[in-house]
């Protein structure tokens, strides 16, 4: 060949490096050398507090090392009436919520993504800022927007209707509906991807078949998201069953308790019984389990639905006609619904006596409130602990999950597959025992940790792992390999096609995961409340004691300026990487001359 | 310039069990020349042009790249993708959605090694010569998801030979795109290929392009080159029932031979029902062996029915239906008990459905094959690919 090789070539002169010569078992580990650093990193986070979990299960004493196996935990529990109405509850809670939440999320996501709904924009506004406060703050504004006495909407219907008119708070069906609009953003943002990579094409081939717009819905596009759609479902009832907020509010009050208000009476009514506790975190484990077996399975098919292509595609929007404000009613509608209770604790936290909004109420609206919380220092300290312990999680979660997502997409091998099952394993563990479980680890395994943040972040990325997995899998699904193989071929070694390419074709999913994890972390009160202690501690617990024995203006002063803390730092987070995104591929951009 | 010897590479399919993708490959390949991989989906091309490419790995055999092995198996040496200086296009075109046009093409010359890359004047160089010699130079700065199908094949190309690489594959490049365009892009990539003197191997299921590209053709079928030549051998020798029927979808006859051949003699093979026609024997024959007569549908020339008996030893057809072509009318005709393709000029008016013809088969003009279709496997790819 006459063609001068501008390239280093193997053949062209002293090869760089002499060819390595492999065994086709140091091939193998090599190949999947970063798979199994990943298993260990995770492996070493996940497994101990599992394991301490189970053995409190079937101690007996007060102290594991002492312990010697029984059976009596489980015994003691199991053939108590009370506790079996309370796994009947839960699994009602569960299976009611996700349905309702999926089902909303999933017409908000088709409206706003694949409709011409006008307003549909405001959507993602109203639901990200409800999402940023934490979900007992939530339940709170809901106790003061339905609740009884001092209840908004009572008075307002009362006054419309002239009747004694009082909604039923405190029933199953309102912790269902309440729980299901505290999950609302979650499930809205897991089911948007699905919904955007969808290949209109698909659709329209539908059309061209003679199928109605109806028929086109239920006949192509829901089986085409239903990956998704189910995944969904398993996780929002696996998020219900191991949620302690809604149930602690409401279902306390109500006289219906679940498993996960049941394991916190066991350990802060007065000795805390680890046994018992540990025996129904068995017993809400299984039930997760199937959930998450189902899930699994979920996740696993959408491989097949990847549509996306390295080919440019333009998605369309249905028109719904005259529907469109009808679309409009709900697709808003529900969003500023869900804000609704925000606004009573906005309300409340401008006060110093609660009262419900009235005329002559605003005449009392004060920001003393604020200045009096602002000024105290633990509620400072909690709240930088906070940022920075979120901030830190959000960055170790994606790091992790965006790269195991990454090794499971693309070689799927034993050891990806023991990886992406451990990665899943905490979402079986409430965030109550999870926190139990890591605190008593760090007891029983001395190295340090006991007393100190970093306990904290440890808990906060193991329980975030398979949130920050689901991101990492949506997002490497929708890149065609070829992408990456392309690099490979032009001659980027393995760490620039990360670099290069996978790193910035990920960075949306990767910064959506990163900005999911931090805003779930500073609303996170079930995880951190042991966890958290004098000198250490986290802004939720500090609110939420302040909630139980201060005041309602007090805690909802508190509330808005964490979530406003919360909000700042997303916006310069996201900012700051808006800019590294441009600036990353653009580390070449220096501007072509021409010849 | 590149050869593989004794490739295998077997995958685990569900059902079946371990599979074959590649089964014993071996071939080679002078530097210069433009080589094809053909064959229908399935049978093991893409998977040896991605072994070549480094991004598969094959389980035994050796590939040896301008001399230097780059796989061998017995001595245990593997170069990665990124180190065997390869330009590769890809079916989906993988161009880069984060990256200008402009980028796309540079980043083959902004990777590897660090002290063996261009100063920045050279690189923008090279990049401005390889836009303009696929004439994208005014598209560089377009974001690449700006670009449409046929510019986004150019631009692979473009990032293909940036860095003047020394072999350029080519994965299915033409399957995605339009047919107006499959056939621009067609002389596209014959000229850049002439122009810049490189060894290209292509990989196609598409016979009209593995004719028009190729200086060599391997015809593939369940993970074996069941035949290899010039596009001339591959069409008008065809060496097996599979790569008759697959390029060029011939008919195919099934007869005698009456008389014992050898390679390239006439020979005059029973068709049944009295009717017999001369061939040439594409190998030794032997009288009385079962054979294949391949008959090209151009092949076959078309009378009036012969007044008198038709026991005269001629064809008779009954025409099932036509297809208009523009330069040309495609009939399907029935003859002892099977249907044949045939091809007449447009304009004729006489052939509608129904009409019957005596058919004439010029002598010489087909091929005698031994009768391989017992072999299943290579009749049912056959099929496959028809189907």
């Amino acid at each position: 060949m006459t063609v001068t090789t501008t390239r280093p070539a193997p053949a062209a002169g002293p090869p760089s490096r002499p060819p390595r010569t492999l065994t086709s078992v140091g091939r193998r580990l090599r190949s999947r050398s970063l798979s199994l650093f990943l298993l260990l990193v995770v492996g070493l986070l996940v497994l101990p507090p599992v394991v301490i979990l189970v053995m409190s299960a079937f101690a007996d004493g007060r102290t594991l090392r002492y312990s010697e196996f029984t059976w009596e935990n489980f015994a003691d529990v199991l053939t108590d009436e009370h506790a079996w109405m309370s796994i009947k509850d839960t699994v009602i809670f569960g299976v009611g919520a996700a349905l309702t939440v999926v089902t909303v999320a999933t017409i908000l996501a088709w409206l706003v993504e694949r409709t011409n709904t006008p307003g549909r924009r405001a959507v993602y506004a109203l639901l990200i800022i409800s999402f940023a406060v934490p979900t007992f703050i939530q339940g709170m504004g809901w106790l003061l927007f339905l609740g009884p006495g001092t209840g908004l909407f009572n008075s307002v219907v009362q006054g419309l209707t002239g009747s004694d008119f009082e909604f039923p708070i405190y029933t199953m069906g309102s912790m269902i509906f309440v729980q299901a609009m505290t999950m609302l953003p979650v499930i809205f943002l897991l089911i948007v991807p699905a919904m955007r990579s969808a290949d209109p094409g698909l659709e329209e081939a539908a059309a061209m078949s003679g199928a109605s717009r109806v028929q086109t819905i239920l006949k192509i596009t829901l089986p085409l998201i239903r990956p998704a759609v189910l995944a969904a479902l398993f996780l929002s009832a696996i998020l219900t069953i191991e949620s302690f907020e809604v149930p602690a509010l409401i279902g306390s009050p109500a006289r219906i308790t679940v498993l996960s208000t049941e394991i916190f009476a066991e350990i802060r009514s007065g000795v805390a019984d680890y046994g018992a506790a540990s025996a129904f975190s068995i017993i809400m484990m299984i039930i997760t389990i199937a959930g998450l077996i189902n899930y699994q399975r979920a996740t696993a098919r959408s491989h097949r639905y990847a549509t996306v292509r390295g080919k440019a595609y333009r998605p369309s929007r249905v028109d719904l006609g005259r529907w469109k404000y009808v679309a409009a009613v709900f697709a808003v509608g529900v969003p500023l619904l869900k804000v609704s209770p925000v606004l009573m604790i906005v309300w409340a936290s401008f006060l110093e006596r609660y009262k419900p909004p009235s005329l002559s109420a605003f005449g009392d609206l004060t920001t003393a409130t604020y200045a009096a919380v602002a000024r105290d220092p633990e509620v400072v300290r909690s709240l930088i602990n906070s940022v920075v312990l979120g901030a830190g999680a959000a960055v170790a979660v994606m790091v992790l999950a965006g790269l195991a997502a990454w090794q499971l997409v693309r070689r799927r091998n034993n050891v990806t597959k023991s990886l992406d099952f451990i990665m899943a394993l905490p979402l079986v563990m409430p965030g109550l025992v999870l926190g139990l479980a890591v605190l008593r680890t760090s007891l029983t395994i001395p190295i340090g940790l006991y007393g100190t943040e970093y306990i904290i972040l440890i808990a906060l990325v193991i329980h975030y792992l398979p949130y920050g997995m689901r991101y990492g899998h949506a997002g490497v699904i929708s890149l065609h390999p070829e992408l990456e193989e392309a690099a490979s071929v032009a001659g980027a070694n393995p760490t620039s096609v990360v670099r290069r390419i996978l790193v910035p074709l990920l960075w949306p999913t990767l910064i959506a995961g990163g900005a999911f994890v931090f805003l779930a972390t500073i609303r996170q009160l079930s995880l951190v409340v042991f966890l958290s202690g004098p000198g250490y501690e986290v802004a939720t617990p500090v609110l939420f004691l302040r909630w139980q024995y201060g005041s309602i203006t007090d805690a909802a002063a508190f509330a808005l300026i964490i979530v406003a803390v919360a909000c700042l730092v997303l916006a310069s987070f996201s900012k700051l990487t808006a800019g590294m995104a441009i600036a990353n591929p653009g580390a070449n951009r220096a501007t072509p001359k021409s010849k | 310039m590149l050869r593989t010897e004794n490739l295998f590479k077997t995958f685990t399919a569900q059902e079946r069990g371990r599979v074959a993708a590649v089964n014993d490959v071996s071939f080679h390949v002078p530097a210069g020349r433009f080589f094809t991989l053909l064959g229908p989906s399935g049978c093991g091309k893409t998977t040896t042009l991605r072994c070549v490419a480094g991004l598969e790995h094959p389980d035994s055999g050796r590939i040896t790249i301008d001399g230097v092995d780059v796989y061998d198996r017995e001595a245990g040496l593997v170069v990665p993708a990124h180190r065997r200086a390869i330009g590769m296009v890809f079916q989906s075109y993988a161009i880069w959605p984060h990256m200008t046009a402009w980028e796309n093409v540079e980043f083959p010359l902004t990777v590897g090694p660090r002290k063996l890359r261009l100063p920045a004047a050279q690189r923008s160089r090279l990049v401005a010569e390889a836009l303009e010699m696929m004439h994208m130079a005014d598209l560089r700065k377009r974001s690449a998801t700006q670009l449409s199908g046929g510019q986004q094949q150019r631009l692979a190309l473009a990032r293909a030979i940036v860095g003047k690489p020394r072999l350029l594959l080519l994965d299915e490049p033409l399957s995605n795109l339009d047919a107006k365009l499959r056939e621009q892009m067609r002389f596209e990539i014959k000229r850049l290929q002439t122009e810049i003197e490189i060894t290209a191997i292509y990989v196609t299921h598409d016979q009209g392009e593995a004719l028009g590209l190729s200086d060599e053709i391997a015809i593939m079928c369940d993970g074996v080159i069941v035949q290899r030549g010039t596009p001339d051998d591959i069409y008008n020798r065809p060496q097996s029932g599979f790569v008759a029927d697959f390029v060029g979808s011939a008919n195919l006859l099934p007869g005698t031979a009456t008389e014992a051949a050898d390679e390239d003699a006439p020979v005059t093979v029973a068709l049944g029902g009295d009717v017999s026609v001369v061939g040439s024997a594409s190998g030794k024959l032997v009288a009385g062996e079962a054979v294949v007569l391949v008959v090209r549908a151009e092949a076959v020339r078309t009378s009036p029915l012969p007044s008198g008996s038709a026991a005269d030893g001629s064809l008779i057809g009954t025409v099932r239906s036509r297809v208009f072509l523009g330069e040309s009318v495609d009939l399907l005709v029935e003859t002892l008990g099977q249907e044949l393709r045939i091809r007449v000029p447009a304009g004729a008016t006489q052939y509608q459905p129904g009409s019957r013809f005596a058919l004439n088969i010029t002598p010489g003009r087909c091929l005698v094959l031994r009768d391989d279709r017992a072999e299943a496997p290579v009749d049912e790819a056959a099929e496959r690919a028809l189907a």
